[in-house]
């Protein structure tokens, strides 16, 4: 190679001291200062902190909403909000822990973790990584800004057609909603690719992919499944908003279309969004059962597999939220069985679990307490959903509380629940301090305790009729007494939150001091410094096992001859993890916040008018040639 | 602390084909578009088994434009394969030559395309069955076009001092694209223009 | 028509809380009629074309007219039923009713919840669902009992002390192998089995049989349903389905607008009223009383309101009110009222309607 010759004159960091390939490398790789800088950053772990904090934001005020109403149906006929508000309210609240909490959490934590447990640098593509954030934090200031303003969707978080048409529902608020979703959709598709070339190109040497960790495994799945399955909302979403602004007839019966059409799509996006949203919870599972049970996780290949049969099961789910709507006996018969199918393989991740506890020796930190929770409520919930899965069931409790209860055990058992343990798991790598042991214990009897208070009652009330997205129902149906008791628990169950957050501010000031690897931990993320430096590793580590923190030995080979001077990493071979190029990871730009920006102001004009997307266009193009074109010659001079 | 050192200095600092990240992204985007275009089909067919007008309203569109495109969307598969093998080559002056053909041959795509909008028979707003032919017509317009622009910029690109090194695999990599463009596109024909003939 | 004429009595006995069937029966009627008044009294219908020039202001006009119709059913409910039950029920849903909340769910639990319950079954299909519903419960309430005894076992496990525990990949112990042979079987022989009674119960909800006695037509507007008593003297009634005790009734699902579900919880699973389809759903009751259901999809604001009765009569008692209903009515000031109202709110104007007040 030509290049190679002419690029010995560079500094490598086999040339220099660890002191100070630190200091160079950390330059390199960091953050301007200034506004500007902060708003060019296409460092993974800031954006990710970036997503998680957005996403926590609006989790409260999803939150919000959900606690107003339960206060609403805390007693029958009660008038605390009307009717109007409360279906804007349930429609915020679904679209926000769907599309602005749900999904993007599971992303964030992936976007922060993945380049440092595979041993990286900087995810694949991190400007596009930093255009992503920027287009859902637009999205959901849009949507938010909106509803500030009073146009706030209230044709729940799945806007049926024809409810969602133009003739039914006046105003702006769908198209915001529908818009909205193409922002978020955008952003979990270019995250995901990240992910997946990250996954596939950037891992360490050694790094093979039976020793990936089940983390990164799992977020590879939860990639591939938002890669296939969002283009299917995204279509939804543009034929909704066609049909609202510009005439098309995809759903209307009376010219062709059919209102089921929007079912299917927005379903066969919609089943496999649970699994979009509970992949993640069960990678944080993995990670903490293993280090708090000091083991690895049993049954590294069942887990694998189950996780990939998962990602294919998850496809063939979606109509089971469709069983009454008069399906052909056959179809349903279909369903009916893909959907108990799938609850296999979830049982064999629940079963390794529990037998790498069994095996290991459970350390009862906050984490593992929260994962104990995880099993408790999840469990539960897994299996109420087995009874969805079966359509004479199914008639009954569809579209009542008796579902609410399902999906909430499911979404806040399997995916809330260890995200908490996350938080308190990475939180010292994230800052360098360790949370509260005694208040998270405390926040886990009220979560735990709020949580089943709120939800279980939830079963009973849809048994005995109570449909879902009522805003009151009369005192005679007997409903109240139930009822009262979710919503007090309801407040208990916020109030966990409101103590976490306490907790993180109050830690991340004054909590104890966490070193590299405070748990004791296998995966690389904790072979480097808490918080990490800008480069994540002075020295790239070479893996020789699925757990590289706990093997033995003292020769810990690392890879030598990367440029300390400009932002170089190593990519690898997709099976083998063997080193293959230096490519260069692009630098700080501020052209994709400029990009994001001017995607936004086009899908906004786009609600008023189609022809914002015209003048739109050549603007986006404009400003990502700006973004493409090279700014140095050095590269390969 | 005895450390083995790997040295990975004398590894090239890009590639081309799948040893590159980018051709795995094009790759994942390819996926992810394609699961696009493969739901637009379903879409289409869902209506045309399930509703009962459908044969009414599904008038056939005409031959002459759709053919045209077609045609030279398949033949412009050759000069991408050439500036495939021209940018693994390295040899700038095919590479530049072949890019400005590709442009022009998008450029006339482009017109043809918007011909034949202009020679549709219904509107979006008549029937879903219009409503069907304008969607999936468009999808695949926006792709043309985003890819058009691309080989533009990447052929002026050329012409400039950055045309070295990396832009070769730019170059490759953007051919690979182009062929999901043309694939993408042979499926939609045969339901768009001949599904309703039969 | 759609609610009770006041000189009209029916014998409630044998359902499982009649007091608090006839009452709520009475309170919803009342409910709905205010409804009706309210739509008439807004014109709700003929808002529609100011929507599409100024959607601002249609959109105010309609949230003062939802204020105004909760005012004004809340008034007269409070009037016409100032009954014992109501105001005990009322009172068992206050803030201070908190400490007697086991009661209640006690209550509930036990299944004596009147009139809207899959657990309080009255009709052949109800009664399957329900079953199912019970062993689908004892079957999946014991494989999470076992899973938790299981997690339960393996954090309590006494374990030989060994120093420093943590190492990669250990070899897999025989015991946990077979465990999870054991599990695995399980798992396959658990869901299989709950899909083959998944399956037969399916039989009773897509069945195609001839024979149904009474064939009626529901079609969902926003919010209140239209029933169509279909034959040669066919008449219609709103919010209100009258069968024969024993029989079975096919219902024919429409809907005049957006999507709805018809949902009688004691006699039958729900189904959907699509636009462009027509779904099929067959009830039977084996008991007189009365039955109330809702809507069960999300159909816009007042959604929380679209209930309807099914009121299950002994077979002579249907045929007598069939017979005076398929005869020309007599003018009477508010039933003419009501049936403007639902001409005028109906999408389509139906004949049978037209030829009713004829």
């Amino acid at each position: 190679m030509s290049q190679a010759v002419e690029e010995r004159h560079e500094t490598r960091d086999t040339d220099l001291g660890d002191e100070e390939l630190r200091a160079r490398l950390s330059k390199t790789w960091g953050t301007a200062r200034g506004l500007i800088g902060i708003l060019s950053t296409v460092d993974h772990k800031i954006i990710g902190i970036r997503y998680a904090v957005t996403a926590f934001v609006f989790l409260l005020a999803g939150g919000i909403m959900a606690i107003i109403m339960r206060l609403q149906l805390a007693r029958p006929d009660s008038h605390f909000v009307d009717a109007e508000l409360y279906n804007q309210l349930f429609t915020m609240h679904g679209t926000t822990m769907m599309f602005l909490f749900g999904v993007p959490v599971g992303e964030a934590f992936a976007v922060y973790l993945l380049p440092l447990m595979v041993g990286t640098r900087n995810i694949a593509f991190p400007r596009l990584n930093a255009f992503s954030y920027y287009v859902y934090l637009f999205g959901g200031l849009m949507l938010w800004g909106a509803f500030a303003l009073s146009i706030r969707p209230d044709v729940g978080w799945f806007s049926y057609v024809p409810l969602a048409n133009l003739n039914f529902t006046p105003g702006k608020g769908p198209d915001y909603w529908a818009q909205m979703i193409t922002f978020t959709e955008v952003a979990a598709l270019a995250v995901s690719v990240e992910i997946v070339v990250t996954v596939l190109k950037q891992r360490a040497p050694g790094m093979t992919l039976d020793r990936i960790p089940l983390f990164v495994w799992t977020m590879l799945v939860h990639s591939f499944i938002i890669i296939f399955a969002m283009p299917a909302i995204m279509l939804a979403s543009s034929m909704l908003i066609m049909e609202r602004l510009v005439g098309t007839q995809f759903f209307n019966p009376d010219a062709g279309g059919d209102p089921l059409l929007w079912q299917h799509l927005f379903w066969f996006f919609g089943h496999p969004e649970v699994y979009i949203i509970f992949l993640p919870g069960t990678a944080f599972v993995s990670a903490i059962v293993a280090t708090f049970s000091r083991r690895p996780v049993f049954g590294y290949l069942p887990m694998v597999l189950s996780l990939i049969a998962i990602g294919f099961l998850s496809f063939g789910l979606w109509v089971h939220h469709m069983f009454v709507t008069g399906l052909p006996e056959i179809g349903a018969a279909f369903f009916t069985a893909s959907s108990m199918a799938i609850a296999i393989p979830n049982g064999v991740q629940i079963f390794c679990w529990i037998a790498t506890l069994w095996d290991g020796k459970p350390v009862l930190k906050t984490p593992l307490i929260f994962v104990l929770g995880f099993f408790f409520i999840f469990v539960a919930g897994g299996l109420s959903g087995v009874m969805l899965a079966s359509v004479p069931i199914d008639t009954q409790v569809h579209d009542t509380y008796f579902v609410v209860a399902h999906f909430h055990y499911v979404l806040i058992g399997g995916t809330v629940f260890p995200l908490v343990a996350a938080v308190y798991y990475w939180f010292p790598k994230v800052t360098g301090r360790l949370m509260d042991e005694r208040l998270g214990k405390w926040q886990f009897v009220l979560a735990f305790t709020g949580f089943n208070v709120t939800f279980f009652p939830m079963h009973l009330l849809g048994l005995h009729g109570m449909p879902r997205r009522v805003y009151t129902y009369p005192a005679e149906m007997g409903w109240g007494g139930l009822n009262l008791l979710a919503s007090t628990g309801a407040l208990l169950f916020f109030a966990s939150f409101l103590l976490m957050l306490y907790n993180m501010i109050a830690s991340a000031r004054s909590g104890a001091l966490a070193g590299d690897n405070p748990w004791g931990a296998d995966t690389l993320e904790w072979a480097t410094s808490s918080p990490p430096q800008p480069q994540n590793f002075d020295r790239i580590p070479c893996v020789t096992s699925g757990s590289p923190l706990w093997d033995k030995g003292d020769d810990k080979a690392v890879v030598g001859g990367l440029k300390v001077d400009e932002r170089e990493l190593l990519v690898t071979s997709v099976t083998e993890a063997r080193p293959d190029i230096r490519e260069e990871s692009p630098a700080p730009s501020i052209w994709p916040f400029l990009a994001a920006f001017a995607t936004a102001v086009a899908f906004i004009g786009s609600i008023y008018t189609p022809w914002a997307v015209t003048w739109g266009s050549p603007v986006v193009a404009i400003v990502l040639v700006a973004w493409f074109w090279p700014k140095t010659i050095e590269e390969n001079v | 602390m005895a450390r083995s050192v790997i040295d990975v200095s004398g590894l090239p600092t890009y590639a081309f084909g799948s040893r590159v990240t980018p051709w795995w992204g094009t790759f994942s985007f390819c996926l992810l578009e394609g699961t696009g275009f493969a739901l637009g089909i379903g879409g289409y067919l869902y209506l045309a088994v399930t509703n009962k007008d459908w044969a009414k309203d599904a008038v056939p569109l005409s031959l002459l434009w759709s053919a045209l495109f077609t045609l030279v969307l398949v033949v412009s598969a050759l000069p991408n394969f050439l500036i495939k093998r021209a940018a693994m080559r390295e040899s700038l002056r095919s590479v530049r030559l072949l890019l400005l053909i590709m442009s022009a041959i998008g450029l006339v795509l482009i017109g043809l395309r918007i011909m034949e909008f202009s020679a549709l028979p219904v509107r979006w707003s008549d029937n879903a069955y219009g409503s069907f032919v304008w969607l999936l017509l468009g999808l695949h317009g926006v792709h043309v076009l985003t890819d058009v622009a691309d080989t533009l910029v990447l052929a002026v690109l050329m012409f400039t001092r950055h045309g070295t090194g990396k832009r070769f695999s730019d170059a490759e990599d953007n051919a690979f694209y182009w062929y999901f463009v043309v694939l993408s596109w042979l499926p939609l024909y045969a339901v768009l223009y001949w599904l309703p003939r039969l | 028509m759609h609610f009770r004429r006041p000189y009209e009595t029916w014998n409630f006995g044998t359902a499982a809380c009649p007091g608090l069937l006839s009452q709520l029966w009475r309170v919803d009627a009342a409910k709905q009629k205010n409804a009706a008044d309210q739509a008439e009294g807004e014109e709700c219908r003929n808002v529609e074309p100011v929507f599409a020039e100024n959607p601002d202001i249609a959109f105010q006009t309609h949230g003062s007219a939802s204020s105004t119709l909760y005012e004004a059913h809340n008034t007269e409910r409070d009037r016409r039923v100032p009954d014992l039950v109501f105001r005990l029920f009322r009172r068992a849903s206050n803030w201070r009713a908190l400490a007697s909340l086991p009661a209640a769910a006690g209550a509930l639990a036990s299944g004596c919840t009147g009139v809207q319950s899959a657990l309080d079954p009255h009709g052949e299909q109800a009664d399957a669902l329900a079953v199912l519903f019970w062993i689908f419960t004892a079957v999946l309430g014991l494989v999470w009992l076992v899973t938790m005894a299981g997690l339960f076992f393996a954090l309590t496990r006494r374990r030989d002390s060994r120093g420093e525990p943590a190492q990669a990949r250990p070899a897999v112990k025989r015991q946990v192998r077979i465990a999870f042979a054991a599990m695995l079987a399980s798992t396959v022989i658990i869901l299989s089995g709950l899909t083959v009674l998944s399956f037969d119960g399916q039989r009773m909800v897509f069945r195609d049989e001839a024979g149904a006695a009474v064939t009626i037509s529901v079609i969902g507007h926003q919010w209140w349903w239209q029933v169509r008593y279909e034959g040669n003297n066919g008449f219609e009634t709103a919010n209100e389905i009258r069968i024969p005790v024993g029989s079975a009734v096919d219902i024919k699902l429409t809907t005049g607008d957006v999507i709805h579900s018809f949902w009688i919880p004691s006699l039958a699973g729900k189904l959907d009223l699509i636009p462009g389809k027509s779904n099929e759903l067959r009830i039977q009751a084996d008991k007189p009383g009365v039955y109330r259901g809702q809507c069960a999809e999300f159909c816009g604001q007042q959604h929380a309101h679209m209930a309807i009765f099914v009121v299950a009569l002994e077979p002579s008692e249907f045929e007598r009110w069939r017979a005076k209903q398929a005869a020309p009515a007599r003018p009477m000031a508010h039933l003419t009222k009501q049936q403007n109202v639902f001409a005028s709110a109906a999408s389509s104007p139906s004949p049978a309607l037209s030829e009713h007040s004829r």
